[in-house]
């Protein structure tokens, strides 16, 4: 079925609201968000996105299925999608209505072994969907149910655990600095998702150096976690052939084939990665590849095609579950104030797409945080970090003190690791919680002395 | 869990006092700053906050009329009426209206070979703290160099790309504008430099030059002044858009 | 915004020391920030390209260096590193210990110095040579990361040169005349050369030890033995016993350290990490070196030192040579083309400006600062005016310093000699516009984040960078006057 003229309605007190497109009623039915108001797609009223959501509700899974917002045959992503979708399982919801997802994933006979099952046939407009009908804590109760396990040189997201990128940047790159940063980090039992550097120059040698200093740290110390350097793909995979010892390879990607071309990737190079990380990265794997995703990113790229910005962070997703990826999070609040415009929306954006990439299946997390020129501030990224842990998020970024001084934005401090993991009774990744206990960081599970000194980490 | 004040770290007798303070005393995050139970210290807590509340002070300000007069600038605003339009919506900022383009156009000498732009961009506190300092170098510099230089504008709410709009309706050959810097913890104060030569409507903000980092912990004012001046002198004689960044 | 292109010098160093004289040659590897960086250039990388075989340092007679046979090492070394002597950007040639002593020593550096590349200086001095060395061994950097206070002890043939790093920088240096070379001798064991500072320790009482004489071992025994106490006492003082202090080439410090480490570099030195030096054959080198070696090693105050080996032990001081020399002066600056390259300013301390509030007290301060050094040194060419502090950088403190210099110099109209000026803070584009704007008739040059001082001596380069910065080599002594 196509997107007619007449199928997008919806008549609240004797008001009709009509929607000229698929596209345009899973816009306004957003949550209020300043980017979907740049690109002029956002609901006029409170009322019409009620409205919106109405319409939304009663649309069958068969009707997204059939009308990807890109169309099949100008979209590797959608492609990409599509072909990833398990034609036995969507058959059997094909006729469920969105409203009718929503229900099933609330409903307490729906565990993460129900979810798993149907997972293989939902399509990333499906989950965009069904997002836009979920209140906070639906998004925070329906993504508790659901466990994602992957498996690297450490296995994170499993039951009763919470783990945590280090994020040691410097702004000169300094491998000294670097590394008095990790042991920071490291003795906050913050570290095991990845020791992960966003560097500042994009160059072999100098990812090289940064993979080689932070694998020679992991080995000198026997850190049961993985090393990676974010710079764009291909000069990591430069490396990498080079010899330097990378655990994860990884890339920011986009909901869109423009937009992974603005970001100068596609799918071919990304399975050129997968298998270059399969055959040459150090991890014991068989997960070694990392993205980063965050809504407004294709817009901010002029490559958003009228769609919405939740509905493409969804394609991210459906494009990175095709790579089995270790982690995946999403950069919430780093894009600034004319996509998410305060900590209202960073909260919303932050719990959709943790959502989200469960739902797809990935072994989710988030970077919650926020830049100095968006109304928000570090009370509302910690808020975000206790509703997320609720909800499961498999990991989160923690920078020291939660200031990034090369990315110059702010995100969770290396303190929020144990706090959260107390506050939910949560181990780290089993592996390096027996490391944290070896060490006497922690001593059975609760911080001791040695904790927050790095000087712990002192060679004798 | 008393706090000597002696000391930079915050950290409980840590195993190596001395080496902490020496990591501590260098390095440009916030490491060795301990913690109570698993939260940071309340000295360490403030610190950020305070860095955070200038940072967004910065953002939410106006620059001060008074000052506006002072340097003799002629004040107008971008399309954007007010801080929260301007934040959501970053077009609006690149832009001025029609009525705006009249007024600049009697005020201002028209033709200029350098149209000298004020914009408060993301940080007032950058312009307040620098521009006094930075515009009596680069105006001696440019005549120096015997450059017809146009009347100086403010603009409100301005982007980097309103100098095309600026330029282009003053006929400029070329344009700089002195702009705040997003604020970062460490420097609310940083101002940026962007240059273009044949400004026009449409110009792409990355095919500009810019001199950034300008405040008195990076390059000082009275100096940036004058590589200001020494740069758009290069851009009247190459009549080129732009410099080699990557050179300098 | 944060990319950074990465640039590359080519330095050599060549050092010409009493008993050896190498070559290394090195890629240095430059930051270039754009202006969203921290600003300043920095060597991030330096690889050996090509390190030279270890070669007997060539003495043409008693007073001489072989000039053509140390023309012809460093022709081949260049060429052996795939190089073409022009394509050499910087690097230092210095000559050590004895050879800096003999009589065509600064001439043959200076020679080498101008045939060999466009900016390589020629230097010498012991507390450099210490330094050099100190960098060169490693110890400097790995003072820095370890944030450790490290003594580097450098034997040659002629001087033993000690350096104390602490946080990476050099904070003292002690030098005496110590070396392998202070008695040379006859495949037999006859002394067939004895140097001036053997006379400090030689026993009262003891047998005479000159040209000719043949000794038991036990006598070069305990005459190596004694060497060895005063290159203890030089590592653990002050205080310096008197024969220390007469042994030493250089003023010692007044300061004690607290050492966490101390590493052994250079000819001798090196040996002295061989556990079983007190077997080796002492005449193997023909000189003393090897019972200098072993003195040290076997002396009860060895063990108490916490001494850590050096990969680079033997190459310590031209590897340093090579690496540490070339600095770079800040991004924003004046410079005068006419006036590039520049070699051995003269440094002329401008003093007690941040607090000058007038036309006039700067311009006294000038000429005063101009009289003096000339009537204390030979300042008769060009000199670099150096200013530690302006003062607060403002438009007015600027305007107001500029003008009293220009008065001053106004005063010396008789001359034309350029104006340099050099300062610390990041000011010199805007000292060199003031200047520009109110001198007439003479060059302006004026370069900036530069820390020297008075009785220092500058070169500089052309600059680099499309004129953004100009190398610099700040040398604390040209040559032994």
């Amino acid at each position: 079925m196509s997107s007619g003229e007449t199928a997008y309605t919806a008549v609240f007190d004797g008001i009709q609201h009509e929607f000229d497109s698929l596209q345009s009623v899973l816009a306004k039915a957003n949550e209020r968000k300043s980017g979907d108001k740049l690109a002029g797609i956002a609901a006029t009223s409170s009322a019409e996105r009620i409205a919106a959501k109405d319409v939304i509700s009663r649309l069958t899974l068969e009707t997204l299925y059939e009308n990807p917002v890109v169309p099949v045959a100008d979209d590797e992503v959608t492609r990409t999608i599509r072909e990833g979708i398990c034609e036995e399982t969507y058959e059997e919801i094909a006729d469920w209505t969105v409203a009718d997802l929503r229900e099933f994933l609330l409903d307490e006979s729906t565990g993460d072994e129900e979810i798993r099952t149907l997972r293989g046939g939902l399509t990333s407009e499906m989950i965009a969907a069904v997002t836009k009908i979920m209140s906070n804590m639906d998004l925070v109760v329906a993504a508790s149910k659901m466990t994602v396990v992957a498996r690297c040189n450490n296995t994170i997201g499993t039951e009763g655990t919470v783990s945590f990128r280090l994020q040691p940047n410097d702004p000169s790159d300094d491998t000294e600095n670097i590394l008095h940063s990790v042991r920071e980090g490291l003795s906050y039992g913050v570290g095991d998702a990845v020791i992960g550097i966003n560097p500042v120059s994009d160059d072999v040698a100098q990812v090289k150096e940064l993979l080689r200093a932070t694998a020679e740290f992991i080995d000198r110390w026997d850190v049961p976690t993985q090393n990676c350097v974010l710079a764009h793909i291909t000069t990591q995979m430069d490396a990498v052939r080079d010899g330097a010892p990378a655990d994860l390879l990884f890339q920011s990607i986009a909901g869109t084939e423009r937009g992974n071309r603005e970001f100068g990737i596609d799918v071919g190079l990304l399975d050129d990665a997968a298998e270059l990380g399969q055959n040459r990265c150090q991890a014991e794997g068989p997960n070694v590849m990392y993205f980063e995703t965050g809504q407004g990113a294709e817009l901010s790229n002029d490559a958003h095609e009228g769609v919405d910005q939740l509905t493409l962070e969804a394609r991210c997703y459906g494009l990175a579950r095709e790579y089995d990826p270790f982690l995946v999070n999403t950069v919430v609040g780093f894009i600034g104030p004319e996509y998410l415009y305060d900590g209202e929306q960073v909260i919303r954006a932050g719990l959709e797409d943790v959502f989200m990439g469960k739902l797809h299946g990935l072994p989710m997390g988030i970077d919650a945080c926020y830049t100095n020129h968006t109304n928000a501030d570090q009370n509302d990224i910690e808020n975000l970090a206790v509703l997320l842990t609720a909800a499961g998020s498999n990991f989160f970024i923690t920078v020291p003190m939660g200031d990034d001084v090369m990315l110059n934005y702010q995100s969770n401090s290396f303190h929020d690791g144990p706090a959260l993991r107390t506050l939910f009774d949560l181990q780290a990744a089993p592996e390096f919680e027996v490391w944290l206990e070896e060490m006497g960081i922690t001593d059975d599970g609760q911080l001791t002395d040695r904790a927050g000194d790095q000087t712990i980490f002192t060679d004798p | 869990m008393s706090r000597n004040s002696d000391r930079l770290s915050g950290v409980d007798r840590p195993e190596n006092e001395a080496q902490l303070e020496r990591i501590r005393g260098s390095h440009p995050s916030r490491v060795g700053v301990g913690r109570t139970g698993s939260r940071p210290r309340t000295e360490t807590l403030l610190e950020f906050r305070l860095d955070h509340a200038k940072a967004r002070d910065a953002v939410t300000t106006h620059v001060s009329p008074k000052l506006v007069e002072e340097l003799g600038l002629v004040g107008v605003q971008s399309r954007a009426t007010s801080k929260t339009e301007y934040l959501a919506d970053p077009g609006q900022g690149r832009d001025i209206s029609d009525e705006t383009a009249d007024s600049v156009r009697q005020q201002c000498t028209m033709q200029p070979q350098v149209q000298i732009v004020v914009s408060d961009g993301l940080s007032s506190t950058a312009v307040e703290a620098n521009v006094p300092d930075l515009l009596p170098v680069l105006l001696d510099g440019l005549a120096d160099r015997g450059l017809d230089v146009g009347t100086p504008i403010f603009v409100e709410y301005g982007r980097v790309d309103v100098m095309d709009a600026i330029g282009e309706e003053l006929d400029a050959n070329c344009c700089v504008n002195l702009i705040g810097e997003r604020p970062g913890l460490a420097t609310n104060e940083s101002l940026s430099a962007y240059f273009v030569y044949g400004p026009e409507r449409g110009g792409a903000t990355a095919d500009k030059s810019v001199i950034s980092n300008i405040h008195r912990d990076g390059i000082p004012p009275v100096e940036a002044g004058a590589e200001i001046a020494a740069v758009l002198e290069e851009l009247c004689e190459t009549k080129r858009n732009g410099f080699d960044t990557e050179s300098r | 915004m944060h990319d950074t292109s990465p640039e590359t010098l080519s330095s050599i160093g060549i050092d010409i020391g009493t008993t050896t004289t190498q070559v290394i040659i090195t890629d240095l590897e430059l930051s270039l920030p754009t202006y969203d960086g921290a600003g300043a250039v920095e060597v991030v990388d330096r690889r050996i390209r090509y390190r030279s075989p270890i070669r007997e340092t060539p003495f043409d007679g008693d007073r001489s260096i072989d000039t053509e046979a140390v023309e012809a090492f460093i022709d081949a070394d260049v060429q052996n590193a795939g190089l073409a002597t022009k394509e050499i950007d910087t690097g230092a040639v210095i000559a050590t210990g004895e050879a800096a002593r003999r009589t065509n020593a600064e001439a043959l550096i200076n020679r080498l110095a101008e045939r060999t590349g466009e900016f390589v200086v020629a230097t010498a001095g012991a507390s450099l040579e210490a330094v050099l060395a100190g960098y060169g061994s490693g110890a400097g950097a790995r003072s820095k990361t370890d944030g450790s206070t490290i003594v580097t002890v450098d034997i040659g043939g002629g001087t033993t040169n000690i350096a104390v790093f602490e946080d990476g920088e050099p904070l003292q240096t002690r030098c005496l005349d110590v070396g392998g070379r202070l008695v040379q001798f006859n495949a037999d064991g006859t002394a067939n050369a004895v140097t001036e500072p053997v006379s400090h320790c030689q026993l009262p009482d003891g047998p005479t030890i000159e040209i000719g004489t043949k000794r038991p071992e036990a006598v070069w025994r305990g005459l190596a033995r004694r060497l060895a106490d005063h290159v203890f006492d030089a590592i653990e003082g002050p205080p310096f016993d008197e024969v220390t202090r007469a042994l030493s080439v250089t003023d010692l410090p007044d300061t004690a350290v607290d050492v966490d480490e101390v590493v052994f570099t250079g000819g001798v030195g090196r040996l002295v990490s061989d556990p079983d030096i007190d077997d080796c054959d002492p005449l193997k080198y023909g000189d003393l070196g090897v019972r200098l070696a072993a003195a040290i090693r076997t002396h009860e105050r060895f063990d108490a030192l916490p001494v850590r080996s050096s990969s680079e032990d033997i190459r310590a001081t031209v590897i340093g040579a090579g690496t540490r020399t070339t600095t770079f002066t800040g991004r924003t600056i004046a410079p005068a083309t006419e006036l590039l390259p520049a070699r051995n300013l003269p440094v002329l301390a401008l003093d007690g400006i941040a607090t000058a509030d007038s036309i006039d007290d700067i311009r006294a301060r000038t000429a005063a600062a101009i009289r003096t050094a000339q009537a204390r040194r030979d300042v008769s060419g060009a000199f670099a005016l150096h200013i530690s502090n302006v003062g607060p950088l403002t438009y007015d403190r600027l305007r107001l310093v500029a003008r009293g210099i220009t008065v001053a110099y106004e005063c010396r109209a008789d001359e034309s000699r350029p104006l340099i000026l050099l300062t610390e803070q990041n000011c010199a584009k805007v000292l060199g516009q003031l200047l520009e704007s109110m001198i007439d008739d003479r060059s302006v040059m004026v370069l900036d984040e530069l820390a020297v001082s008075e009785d220092e001596y500058v070169d500089f380069d052309t600059p680099i960078m499309e004129h953004t910065a100009v190398p610099v080599t700040i040398k604390t002594l040209v040559f032994d006057e």
